[in-house]
C-alpha cells in the first residue's frame, strides 16, 4: 500500500496503513501499551498537520483550506525518556461526520487515547469550542492548543487564557505552530497529562442549542475583541470573492501562474540545463561508457537512442523536472494564501453547470499536480457523486505536471498555437464530459457550504517545506518507472520488436491517426506514466498536425498504472474498469476525427 | 451548517454575491463562509444597522 501526497510518506515505519476506519488499536490493548497515544483533534484548517509536522519531524502536507489533510499519519515522538505515538487525522467541524474524511476523525476518537491534543483556532473561538466541548463528552484526558494567536492578534482578539482555562477545565497552551512557538510547553503538558487516569465522566446530554449557549456563555466571559482596521490581507481576501474585480483578478493569477511555469521551464530548460545537457553530460556520459562496453545492443541500450544513461536522466532531470518544480511553487502558493477557496466561489456557478461545485476546485487544480493526490483529496466531498465526478474528470482531461512538462517540451518550442490549442481541447473535454456525467451519475450536486480561510501570506519555511517534499516525491516516484520504461523501449527498438509491433497496430497509428507506426511506443509507454506517452513523441520527426495527433491521444488516453490502482482502491474495480474504457475510446475517437477532418482540410 | 457556526441568532453580514446564482460569502463573528445561494435563501434574517 502506497501512501501519496496527502500525508504519510516514506519508510514504512512512517507510513501506517491508511483507512477509513482508522487505527486498530481499541481501548483495552491501549492499557498495557508503554507508548503513549496523542491524538491531535479540531477543526479544520486550525493547524493541526503544522504541529504534527514539528513535533515529529515528519513530512505531511498542509495548506490554507479546510480539507487538507484526508487520512491518518502517525508519527513517533521520544521525550523525557518515553515514547509517545502522535496521530494526525483530518479536521471535523462536529462529532457527526459527513465526508470520509470527517469519518476518519471521529473513529479515531472512538479508538481512544492517553490525550487528545484539541486543536483551537484562536480567531475563530465559538465554532472551536463547539467541537471542544463535544470532545470533552468522551472520557479521554484532553489538552488544548490555542493556535494562530498571531492572527488573531492581528484582527484584535484577545483571549483570556486562565479564564478559558477555569471554563474548560484543562491545560490551554496558546501557540503560533507555523513559528515553532509554544509547542514544547504543549509537549510537557501532553506528556504531564498522558499519566493522568481518566476522569470518569457521567455523559451529561445537552442539545445543540444548549451547547451553542454555553459556548457563547463561554466566550462572552474570555474574548474581547476591539475594532481594528481591516489589514492589507484582509482587505485583500475581500475583494479577491467580488465578481468584480475578482473574476479580473482570477484571470490574471491564472494567466500569471501559466506564463511562469511555460516561460520559466522554458528558460532554465534553454539557458542552462539544455547547453549542460548537450556539451558536458552525453558527451562525457557516451564516451566513458564506450571506453568499457563494446559496440554492439549493450553500448545502444545504455547510451544509444533510447541509453538508459541518456534518456533515463534527460526526460526525468532535464526535461520534466523543471516544469514540475516551477508548477509547484505556484501551487504551494495558491494553497498556503488562501486563495483556492476563493477562486472555488468565484466559479462556482459555472461549475455546478457541469456537476461539480466550488469546493471542488481544491482536487481539480491538484489534479494539474497529480492525480493520485486529487482522487484522494476527494474524500473531503460529501457525496460519493462528487467524488466519482472529479475523478473521472482528472483521469480524463486533466493532464499531470510531468505530462504538461512534456507537452510545453514538445509543442512549445515548434508552435505555441499548438500547445494552447491542446489546453483548450483539454478545458472543452472537462466541460462537454462532465455535463454528460452530471447526467449519467444519479443523486444532485452538494450544495456550496465552505469556508473562507482568512487569506495569509504564506510563510517561507512551509513553502520551501511543502516544495521540497512534492519535488522529492515526483523524483522518488518518477525516476525507477520512467528507468524502466526506457529500458523496455531500448530493448524494443534495439531487437527490431517496435517494428514488429508497429505493424500489428499499423491500421490504428498510421491508418487512423496518421502517425508513423515508430508512435506505438507512446502508447505502451503510456500505461507506466502519462508523460511517456508523450516524451517518445520528441525522438521523431513530426508535422504540427501528428504534434497535435499525439498529444491529444496521450491527453485523454488512460491514466497511469498508479491511478488506477488508486482508483480501484477509493472506489472499485468497476469504475475503474469505466475509466479505463472511457479514457481509452474517447483518445483514440476525437484524435482519430481530428487527423481526418484535419487531413480532408487539406493540413499535413 | 450548525457545526460551521452560524445558527438562530447569529450577527452577519453579506460580503458578496455572486452573479447566477453563485454562492454568497457571509460573514459572522470574525469568519466568512460561502453558502450556496439556494440556502441562504431560506434562512430567516432580521435588517440590523449598526
Ligand atoms: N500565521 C499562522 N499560520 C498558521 C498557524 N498554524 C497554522 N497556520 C497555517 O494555517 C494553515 C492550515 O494549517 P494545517 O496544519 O494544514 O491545518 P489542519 O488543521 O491540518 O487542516 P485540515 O487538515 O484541513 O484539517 C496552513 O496554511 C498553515 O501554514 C499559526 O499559528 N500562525
Ligand atoms: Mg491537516
Amino acid at each position: 500500500m502506497k501512501c501519496h501526497n496527502m500525508g504519510s510518506k516514506g519508510s514504512s515505519h512512517k507510513c501506517k496503513k491508511q483507512s477509513f476506519h482508522g487505527g486498530v488499536h481499541n481501548k483495552r490493548s491501549l492499557v498495557m501499551h508503554d507508548d503513549i497515544r496523542i491524538l491531535l483533534m479540531g477543526n479544520p484548517n486550525v493547524g493541526k498537520s503544522v504541529i504534527f509536522s514539528k513535533l515529529t519531524g515528519l513530512d505531511v502536507l498542509t495548506a490554507n483550506y479546510a480539507g487538507t489533510t484526508v487520512s491518518y499519519t502517525e508519527g513517533h515522538i521520544h521525550y523525557h525518556g518515553k515514547t509517545a505515538t502522535l496521530i494526525d487525522v483530518p479536521g471535523t467541524y462536529s462529532l457527526e461526520a459527513t465526508s470520509p474524511a470527517e469519518e476518519v476523525a471521529v473513529n479515531f476518537l472512538e479508538d481512544g487515547a492517553n490525550v487528545v491534543i484539541c486543536v483551537l483556532d484562536a480567531t475563530n473561538l465559538e465554532r472551536n469550542l463547539n467541537l471542544a466541548l463535544q470532545i470533552k463528552q468522551k472520557d479521554i484526558p484532553i489538552i488544548y492548543a490555542l493556535n494562530l494567536i498571531d492572527v488573531a492578534e492581528n484582527k484584535g482578539i484577545s483571549i483570556d487564557v486562565e479564564k478559558l482555562e477555569k471554563e474548560l477545565g484543562a491545560p490551554v497552551v496558546t501557540t503560533v505552530a507555523t513559528r515553532n512557538v509554544g509547542l514544547k510547553e504543549l509537549l510537557d503538558t501532553a506528556w504531564e497529562y498522558s499519566l493522568k487516569e481518566a476522569i470518569p465522566i457521567t455523559p451529561v446530554h445537552i442539545s445543540q442549542d444548549e451547547r451553542w449557549q454555553e459556548v457563547g456563555r463561554i466566550v462572552e466571559n474570555v474574548q474581547v475583541v476591539e475594532h481594528r482596521h481591516p489589514t492589507f490581507w484582509d482587505k485583500v481576501g475581500d475583494i479577491t470573492v467580488q465578481p468584480f474585480p475578482g473574476l479580473p483578478i482570477a484571470m490574471l493569477v491564472l494567466t500569471f501562474s501559466m506564463l511562469f511555469v511555460v516561460g520559466g521551464g522554458q528558460g532554465i530548460r534553454s539557458l542552462l540545463l539544455l547547453p549542460i545537457l548537450n556539451n558536458y553530460y552525453i558527451p562525457v556520459v557516451t564516451t566513458f561508457v564506450s571506453g568499457f562496453v563494446a559496440e554492439g545492443i549493450l553500448l545502444n541500450v545504455l547510451v544509444g537512442e533510447y541509453g538508459v544513461l541518456i534518456k533515463g536522466i534527460e526526460w526525468p532531470f532535464f526535461l520534466i523536472l523543471p516544469y514540475v518544480t516551477l508548477f509547484y511553487i505556484v501551487m504551494s502558493f495558491l494553497e498556503d494564501s488562501g486563495y483556492l477557496p476563493r477562486l472555488g466561489i468565484l466559479l462556482d456557478s459555472m461549475l455546478r453547470r457541469i456537476g461539480m461545485v466550488g469546493s471542488n476546485i481544491v482536487p481539480v487544480v491538484m489534479g494539474y499536480g497529480c492525480a493520485v493526490p486529487a482522487i484522494l483529496g476527494t474524500r473531503a466531498a460529501t457525496t460519493r457523486k462528487q467524488r466519482i465526478m472529479i475523478t473521472s474528470l482528472v483521469a480524463l482531461a486533466v493532464p499531470c505536471t510531468a505530462q504538461s512538462g512534456a507537452f510545453i517540451a514538445l509543442l512549445g518550442d515548434q508552435s505555441i498555437i499548438a500547445l494552447v490549442f491542446v489546453y483548450l481541447v483539454s478545458f472543452a473535454a472537462i466541460i462537454v464530459a462532465g455535463y454528460i456525467l452530471d447526467k449519467l451519475i444519479p443523486g444532485e450536486a452538494e450544495p456550496m457550504l465552505m469556508e473562507v480561510p482568512n487569506l495569509l501570506k504564506p510563510s517561507s519555511s512551509a513553502l520551501m517545506q511543502k516544495i521540497w517534499i512534492r519535488i522529492k516525491q515526483f523524483l522518488v516516484e518518477a525516476e525507477v518507472p520512467m528507468l524502466l520504461g526506457i529500458l523496455f523501449a531500448a530493448l524494443l527498438v534495439e531487437t527490431g520488436m517496435l517494428l514488429v509491433i508497429g505493424n500489428i497496430l499499423e491500421p490504428l497509428v498510421a491508418g487512423w491517426l496518421g502517425l508513423p507506426i515508430e508512435a506505438s511506443l507512446a502508447l505502451m509507454l503510456g500505461i507506466v506514466r502519462r508523460e511517456l506517452g508523450v516524451l517518445p513523441l520528441l525522438e521523431l520527426e513530426l508535422t504540427t498536425l501528428q504534434l497535435i495527433v499525439g498529444s491529444l491521444v496521450a491527453l485523454f488516453y488512460l491514466p497511469c498504472v498508479t491511478v488506477m490502482a488508486v482508483i480501484i482502491k477509493e472506489f472499485d474495480l468497476k469504475l475503474s474498469l469505466y475509466v479505463l474504457g472511457f479514457t481509452t475510446i474517447t483518445a483514440f475517437t476525437l484524435a482519430g476525427i481530428f487527423n481526418q477532418v484535419a487531413r480532408l482540410l487539406g493540413f499535413q | 451548517m450548525n457545526s460551521l457556526g452560524l445558527r438562530k441568532g447569529s450577527k452577519v453580514s453579506v460580503r458578496s454575491r455572486q452573479f447566477f446564482g453563485g454562492p454568497l460569502v457571509v460573514q459572522y463573528d470574525s469568519r466568512s463562509l460561502a453558502i450556496d445561494k439556494k440556502i441562504a435563501e431560506q434562512i430567516p434574517v432580521k435588517r440590523c444597522i449598526d
